[in-house]
This record gives C-alpha cells, sequence and structure tokens, in this order.
C-alpha cells in the first residue's frame, strides 16, 4: 500500500520539522535505522500513513489528533524517529537544544500549546474520514 | 582433574568485591562471567562535553541513538528503555538464557562485563541500624565493611541533612561535585523551609555517589561533561570493571568469560560446577574448594534452584517500588543549557515518616539534558512539532525524581523455577509480583507527599510514570538470611544453608529491602562474605 522508500518518507517527515528538505545524511540514518522493521501497522494505521505521505500538510493535523487518541500508533512512531534522527544531527541541533526565553516566551509557549489543540480537532475529524474512507 | 580454590560467579558490583577481598587475603582465585562486552560505541564517542559533541560532531547520531535507532524506545515504558545505545550492552544474551515468564515482574537483569554496574546511577547510602537489624545485617560489620568499599571505590558526598541517610558514619569521602543551576535554586528554597520539612519528616541533601571528585588510584577527577549515561573515559564514575580490570594484573586471579554458570554439585571433597560456554552451547564442568555465588538476586535463585532439584520450589522475592515524577520549576524556564554539568543524581529527598529510621522513603533527583529532547517529548499530548517549540523552553526547568519505597516479604511475592522446552536451559523463571491494597494505598500516599513537598520548593509535578514492579532495579531476599539451616536459606556468615563450601555475595540473604540506595550494602555484605568464606567454619 504504502509506495513510498524509506527516503521519500524521510524527506516528508523531515519537511514536517524543518520546513525544508532535510540534508543527505539525515535520509540516510532514517533510511538506516528504518523504524519500519518493528512495525506491525494495522490497516488503519497504513491508510493514515499513506494519506499523510500523499498529503504532507496533512501531518501537523494527524499528528496532534493522535497524540491525544492514539499516541503509540504507526505515523507517530515515524515521525518520532525522525525527529531523535535530526536531534542528533549537529546542522539541527540548535533546533532542540534548551532556548533562551526573551519577553514573549509565555506567548509562544502558548500559541504553540493552544495550536496543537486546535490541530487535533481538525485531526480527528481527519482521521475518521481517512479510516472510513481509505486511500487518498 | 583440576580443583580450583576460590571460585567467583559474576563480575557485578557483588563479585567484584568480593572477588577483590579474596585476591588481597592471597587466595588463588578464578572468576567465572558471562562476561558480555561493549567495544562498538564506547571507541568512537570523543572525550569532550555533550553540548560540543552535539554541536559538532558528525558521527553522534551512531552513540546517541545507536546505528540501528536501538536508542530509540517507542512503545510502552519499559523497565531499562532509557538506557543508551553504549549501555544497551548490559543486557546482551539476557532475553535468550535468562527468561522470565511474568506479566507482574519487569525486571532488569545483566549478563554484562561489570553487570549492572555498567550501568548504575552510582547512588550510595548507608543503611541505618534499624534497617541493617531488620535485613539480617550485623551493625558493626557492617560499619566497618562499609569504610573498606568506599576506599576502593571511592565515594563522595557533604554533611548536610541528607548525610544520616547517605554517606551515615563515613569517615573519608569526597567532597560532592558542583550543582547545576536547578538544583542550586530547588535547594535554596529547600533551606529556607528546612524546619517545616523536618517537623513533617523529610530530609534534603546531596547524595553519596561512587564518584570521583578528585583523582584517585589512576582514576580521574570528575570533569562535567555530561556525559556519564554514555561514557566511562575518565573513569570518575566507578564501574566494577574497574576492579576486574585491576585484578587481572595479579598472579592469583584469573577471570573466565561467555560462561553461563547452570548449577553446582557439592561433593566430599570439592564442588562441580556446570556451565554452558555460551558461543559453542557445550556444557563444560569446573571443580573448586569454595564457590561464592554473585551472580545477581535473580541469577542465584536459578542457580541455586537448579542445584537443590526441588520440584515446584517458590522463593521469596523483594523489590522497591518505584516510579519517576517529571517536574517543572518554572522559575528555571528558558534558560540556556549548561556546558558544565553532572547527569547524575544531584539531590536527594528522604522521608523518615516516623522518625525511626526504619520505613524511610528516598527520591532522588535529577536534571534533564543529556538524554535528549525525544525520549520525554513523546510524554507531551500534542503533535510534535509544536511540543518541540515549547519544550525548549521548559527543558532546563524539567527535574525528574525517581522515588523509592521500602519493601518487606509476603506470600504474593515470589519466584519458581519452571520447565521449558524452548529455552536454551530447559527452565525459565516464572515470577509473581503482587502488591496488597494497604501497600497500594501507603506508597500513593507517600508519593503525594513527596509532589506536595517539591511543590512547595517550587517544582511541580507533572505526572508520575510507574513501570511496574522490577522496574527500580533493586532487588533482594529470595534465600533469606536465617539461623534455622533450611535449605534455600543464607547463614549468617554468607553461606548457603545445606551446604559446606557455598557463599551467596549478593543480595540474595536480604530479609528487608530499605529504599535507599542498595548498591554499597551489597558491596560491603559481599566483601564480608568472602571474609567469612577464608574462614574454616
Ligand atoms: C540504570 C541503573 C541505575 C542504577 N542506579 C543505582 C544507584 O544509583 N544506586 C544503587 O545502589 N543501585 C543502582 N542500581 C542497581 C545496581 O546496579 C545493582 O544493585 C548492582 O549492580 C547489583 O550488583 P550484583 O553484583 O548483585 O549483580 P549484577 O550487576 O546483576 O551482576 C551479575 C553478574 O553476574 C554475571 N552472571 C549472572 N548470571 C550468571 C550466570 N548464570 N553465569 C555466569 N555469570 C552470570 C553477570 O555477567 C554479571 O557480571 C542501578 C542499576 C541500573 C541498571
Amino acid at each position: 500500500m504504502n509506495d513510498f522508500s524509506l527516503r521519500q518518507e524521510a524527506q516528508v517527515y523531515g519537511k514536517y520539522f524543518l520546513h525544508k528538505l532535510p540534508n543527505e545524511q539525515t535520509i540516510e540514518i532514517y533510511a538506516q535505522t528504518n523504524p519500519h522493521k518493528t512495525s506491525s501497522a494495522s490497516s488503519n494505521d497504513q491508510k493514515i500513513i499513506h494519506f499523510a505521505l500523499h498529503h504532507p500538510w496533512s501531518i501537523g493535523f494527524l499528528d496532534a489528533a493522535q497524540a491525544l487518541v492514539k499516541s503509540d500508533s504507526e505515523l507517530r512512531k515515524r515521525l518520532y524517529f525522525m525527529f531523535a534522527i535530526l536531534e542528533s544531527r549537529p546542522e539541527y541541533c540548535s533546533l532542540f537544544l534548551p532556548t533562551k526565553r526573551n519577553w514573549l516566551y509565555l506567548f509562544f509557549i502558548f500559541y504553540s500549546g493552544a495550536r496543537s489543540v486546535f490541530k487535533a480537532f481538525f485531526g480527528i475529524l481527519l482521521l475518521k474520514i481517512i479510516t472510513r474512507h481509505g486511500n487518498s | 582433574m583440576e580443583i580450583l580454590d576460590y571460585v567467583v560467579i559474576g563480575s557485578g558490583c557483588t563479585g567484584a568485591m568480593a572477588a577483590q577481598t579474596l585476591v588481597e587475603s592471597g587466595v588463588h582465585v578464578t572468576l567465572l562471567d558471562a562476561g558480555a562486552d561493549e567495544s562498538k560505541y564506547s571507541s568512537i564517542i570523543p572525550d569532550k562535553d555533550y553540548l560540543s559533541i552535539r554541536e559538532t560532531e558528525q558521527e553522534q547520531h551512531r552513540y546517541l541513538i545507536g546505528d540501528k535507532g536501538e536508542g530509540i524506545a517507542w512503545g510502552g515504558i519499559k523497565t531499562g528503555e532509557h538506557l543508551t545505545p553504549a549501555r544497551k550492552h548490559i543486557l546482551k544474551w539476557v532475553e535468550n538464557l535468562l527468561p522470565i515468564e511474568s506479566n507482574t515482574f519487569f525486571p532488569m537483569e545483566s549478563l554484562a562485563y561489570g553487570g549492572l554496574g555498567c550501568a548504575w546511577g552510582l547512588g550510595c547510602c548507608q543503611f541505618s541500624d534499624v534497617e541493617l537489624n531488620a535485613v539480617g545485617l550485623n551493625k558493626f560489620d557492617m560499619q566497618n565493611a562499609y569504610n573498606i568499599v568506599a576506599n576502593r571505590i571511592g565515594i563522595c558526598g557533604a554533611q548536610d541533612d541528607a548525610s544520616p541517610y547517605t554517606i551515615g558514619e563515613l569517615k573519608d569521602f569526597q567532597s560532592a561535585p558542583a550543582m547545576d543551576r536547578n538544583h542550586r535554586l530547588l535547594y535554596q528554597n529547600y533551606q529556607k523551609k528546612q524546619k517545616t520539612f523536618a517537623k513533617n519528616g523529610f530530609y534534603m541533601g546531596r547524595p553519596g555517589l561512587a564518584l570521583l571528585t578528585q583523582a584517585q588510584d589512576n582514576r580521574k577527577a570528575y570533569a562535567y561533561k555530561d556525559m556519564d549515561f554514555y561514557s566511562d573515559n575518565d573513569e570518575s564514575a566507578y564501574r566494577p570493571w574497574i576492579t576486574i580490570n585491576r585484578l587481572k594484573k595479579e598472579n592469583n586471579f584469573q577471570y573466565i568469560n561467555g560462561l553461563l554458570i547452570l548449577k553446582f554439585k557439592e561433593q566430599t571433597d570439592h564442588i562441580d560446577i556446570h556451565a554452558l560456554e555460551i558461543e559453542t552451547n557445550t556444557i563444560k564442568i569446573f571443580h573448586c574448594k569454595k564457590l561464592i555465588l554473585a551472580p545477581g538476586v535473580l541469577g542465584s535463585a536459578r542457580i541455586v534452584l537448579r542445584s537443590f532439584e526441588e520440584q515446584h520450589k517458590t522463593l521469596p522475592i523483594l523489590t522497591n517500588a518505584y516510579s519517576y515524577i517529571p517536574c517543572l520549576q518554572p522559575a528555571m524556564f528558558g534558560k540556556e543549557a549548561e556546558k558544565n554539568k553532572l547527569g547524575f543524581a544531584q539531590l536527594s529527598i528522604f522521608h523518615n515518616e516516623n522518625g525511626n529510621n526504619m520505613d524511610v522513603a528516598m527520591g532522588s533527583i535529577y536534571s534533564y539534558q543529556s538524554l535528549m529532547l525525544f525520549r520525554i517529548i513523546k510524554e507531551a499530548p500534542l503533535n510534535f512539532a509544536d511540543a518541540r517549540i515549547i519544550m525548549r523552553y521548559l527543558m532546563s526547568g524539567i527535574l525528574i525524581m525517581g522515588l523509592h519505597h521500602p519493601e518487606t516479604k509476603s506470600a504474593t511475592k515470589y519466584v519458581e523455577l519452571i520447565h521449558d522446552a524452548n529455552s536454551i536451559t530447559g527452565d525459565k523463571l516464572k515470577i509473581n509480583y503482587v502488591l496488597d491494597d494497604i501497600e497500594k494505598n501507603k506508597i500513593s500516599a507517600r508519593e503525594k507527599k513527596f509532589k506536595s513537598h517539591l511543590r512547595a520548593l517550587g517544582a511541580y509535578a507533572i505526572k508520575s510514570i510507574n513501570p511496574g514492579s522490577g522496574s527500580s532495579i533493586h532487588y533482594a531476599g529470595s534465600l533469606p538470611m536465617e539461623t534455622s539451616g533450611n535449605l534455600f536459606t543464607t547463614l549468617p556468615n554468607g553461606k548457603l544453608a545445606g551446604t559446606k563450601n557455598v557463599f551467596i555475595a549478593d543480595g540474595s540473604g536480604f530479609n528487608y529491602l530499605p529504599a535507599k540506595s542498595l548498591t554499597w550494602s551489597l558491596m560491603a555484605n559481599a566483601h564480608l562474605t568472602a571474609l567469612n568464606s577464608l574462614k574454616n567454619e
């Protein structure tokens, strides 16, 4: 069902976090660590991943929704692997280390939290549609 | 037929101490061990601080998350899931060679060179006199043994409110390492509320740690590189293999690894030791005059149950109830990462509820940095991308408290060796560990008290994570110490009842399990047992 290679997958997930394509080493490491190898993806999981890979704009919504309703889903697992890989690349480490606060920091925290909750609402609807109606 | 003099089984903290005592007394010692080693990652970790590594090292993913991503744990919370790739070898062979059947007990065992001590958190506590009494140990002998072990391994600590629970009456100890910002603030707040805390039976201070803050015996002083979960480059942290490496240079010591010891049989003038050579899967038999078992509590249970061949025999088992509690200290939010930092526990908090030094619970407090953001991010109920933004502000204010509760025996906590045709050894350990409602309620009431006291210091618990019984990695009590001489018990001198020359040097004899870090007491007892094995009684 999943017509994306590990490397293509890495590009989509990397872009979700970085808003740009991850570098070649990151893609290579994702392919090497291969989060699929310990997978037991259900058919719903496969539908969701298929949708996410074909519609990368949806990943934030699906991720937020599943964080609430199925935090150990296959999509979250693959995103989690990409998160860990990006964190262990020197090029991106500054995105993961503690950051110094400015006077707007509380705003950023609440804004990001509220955004995730909003995405979760929409994501839950999306999950229902995807799992009911299948692909694309 | 070669008959060896003294054979020690296991190179963990207790085996190392027993072997050292015997070697120093001049007898010939052979240490038989499974001895899984690690060389893949330890050799590529640069001798740099954590932040410099993160910022510059191209190969860092190899030892931070593992070549095959083995350091990325996904799914339910399991015992030992936080082990980093360079420490994962402590679990090598365990699933196949030490099979366990249980849905109530989730222990961590090791067949590594150095055992669990390759990854231990170095926390050191002396048991109080009443605790020693409940455990079954002699307080005068133990006091002396605590000092001897401390001289060997090097212990640092401080004289403060917690010292009666940590370094106790230890005479020579090194100064405690410097605290990071997070702990300094928490401790300052504690000092302001010290009296109220004491009224409620809570005491906070620096933990005893088997860590050198000054160089000793070719081991360097701790250099605050915050790489404690990954490497032992400077050997400032005590690991049992440091002792064994040193013993290997002595003429009266030999080390043989690659063996799984299955059982022993006492003959009239010697003991046969049946071992499985792990690589070839063949049985080898060694002979010795005296045998000192130190394969860990569950390991000893297996070997003794096989050796005595009694069907359906159950043995008691003890483990501390354990949970870890991530807390937020808002005053520390939005601070940059600290370069010079200690990864081990920096503060300990003890609850001596009844003021009688029994039934004391212990919290060990750590900052969260070098275990990386990804390990903690999955706890947030948010999408990963937004959670990352938030956590970068919160991270510098995260404290983790590991909370241990004391434990007593009961009929619903036991191990049994059952037949298993699929296992290499033909058997497996079946473990049942069920707490009754009174125990559960007591634990949860205590946890609430710890949380409320941390709150009073400005650290807010966000959740409590309980990975299940066995996750404390503190085990004891399978061959209880008593004078009855009954089979499956240990005599007060460490001899296994029903044998002439078999001794137990690990925690199997402990009748009670204080919540405090137990390993210093385990090592002190191992030293005493080794001394007793030298006597002809
Ligand atoms: C992550 C972590 C943190 C910890 N933190 C602390 C702490 O801060 N403070 C504290 O007090 N304790 C701590 N502990 C617990 C501590 O590590 C153990 O109490 C201690 O190491 C037990 O030592 P041991 O010698 O009894 O057994 P083990 O360490 O289990 O050693 C057993 C040895 O025997 C060998 N062996 C076992 N079975 C066989 C067999 N059948 N044949 C041949 N060889 C065998 C193994 O190879 C190993 O060398 C921690 C443990 C871990 C994993």
